[in-house]
């Protein structure tokens, strides 16, 4: 390059951010649409079917709800902490508060798997079948939050390898900005979850 | 980190709101509405705030957002059909 090229040229940074944040961004749309989706088909179910199952009763699946939407919530705020003691390159700080991130994803995970398991056992409702007869239920609960969970896994895994890096050294801010901007579109996806499959079915 | 604790608190306050709206028995319609509502006034707040987009430049939040609201918006349009399949039912 013989010139300093302009932004609109491809020189400088358009969007003002890193390249990392800028593909986890990228990826962040893109997977809101997969989710988008998966939401909109529940919906769409629950709404054209008028014996729609209600499995879920006040006490435990939204007792449980709230608790798992209260931990994610948490979790978030933990992780803008953490990116904010690594601003100040706060090493020692940065690595505590991940930690405490991957804890309350955990929290979650267990949480949710309980439920899972209330559901199938007690409740007896599968991938394929469930005592309402609408195989569309199980299809759409299992999928949809079995992709979240999915996600709240990867992330914990994601975080330890984040929390791993800075300890040692070799990890710089953005990626805990990066890693940041993952676990906050987990929780922002539940968010929907939580109101759009539990409320809408609660057992009256 | 003090703005934060007030974000924090104020989406764990919706939620709950989110809970007690859940039992007065609305129309499935109408409570879909009122809680698609505060679902996306949640998400904004944690873009916004956590994911820090309030303090990115206009032109990351133009070059993401349009498309995927479009996108979602296109999604919406399909919902009012499923009154209609259930009425047909």
């Amino acid at each position: 390059m013989t010139r300093n090229e302009t932004t609109w040229e491809g020189g400088g940074s358009p969007f003002a951010i890193g390249a990392k944040p800028l593909g986890m961004w990228l990826f962040v749309v893109s997977d809101a649409l997969t989710f988008s989706t998966m939401l909109m088909v529940y919906t769409y179910s629950r709404l054209a079917n008028p014996h729609w199952p209600a499995p879920f009763a006040f006490s435990p699946s939204i007792v449980q709800a709230t608790v798992m939407t209260f931990v994610l919530l948490s979790s978030s705020l933990t992780m803008v902490w953490a990116v904010d003691a690594m601003k100040r390159d706060d090493r020692r700080k940065t690595v505590q508060y991940l930690s405490a991130t991957m804890f309350l994803g955990i929290v979650f995970i267990v949480i949710h798997m309980r439920e899972w398991v209330h559901l199938i056992n007690d409740e007896h409702i599968t991938l394929t079948a469930n005592p309402w007869n609408q195989p569309l239920f199980g299809a759409t609960f299992f999928g949809l939050t079995g992709l979240h969970m999915a996600h709240v896994t990867i992330g914990v895994v994601y975080l330890g390898i984040v929390a791993l890096g800075t300890r040692m050294g070799k990890f710089k801010t953005d990626h805990v900005e990066t890693s940041g901007l993952y676990w906050h579109f987990v929780d922002l996806v539940w968010m929907f979850i939580f109101p759009m499959v539990y409320l809408m079915s609660v057992k009256r | 980190m003090k703005n934060a604790t007030g974000i924090w608190a104020l989406l764990l306050g919706l939620t709950l709101a989110e809970v007690a709206l859940a039992y007065p028995s609305l129309a499935p319609a109408v409570f879909l509405l009122v809680l698609l509502a505060l679902s996306v006034g949640k998400s904004a707040l944690i873009i916004a705030f956590f994911m820090h987009l309030r303090f990115a430049s206009r032109a990351l939040t133009l070059a993401l957002f349009p498309i995927l609201i479009a996108l979602i918006l296109l999604l919406l349009g399909f919902l009012p059909d499923a009154q209609r399949v259930m009425h047909a039912a």
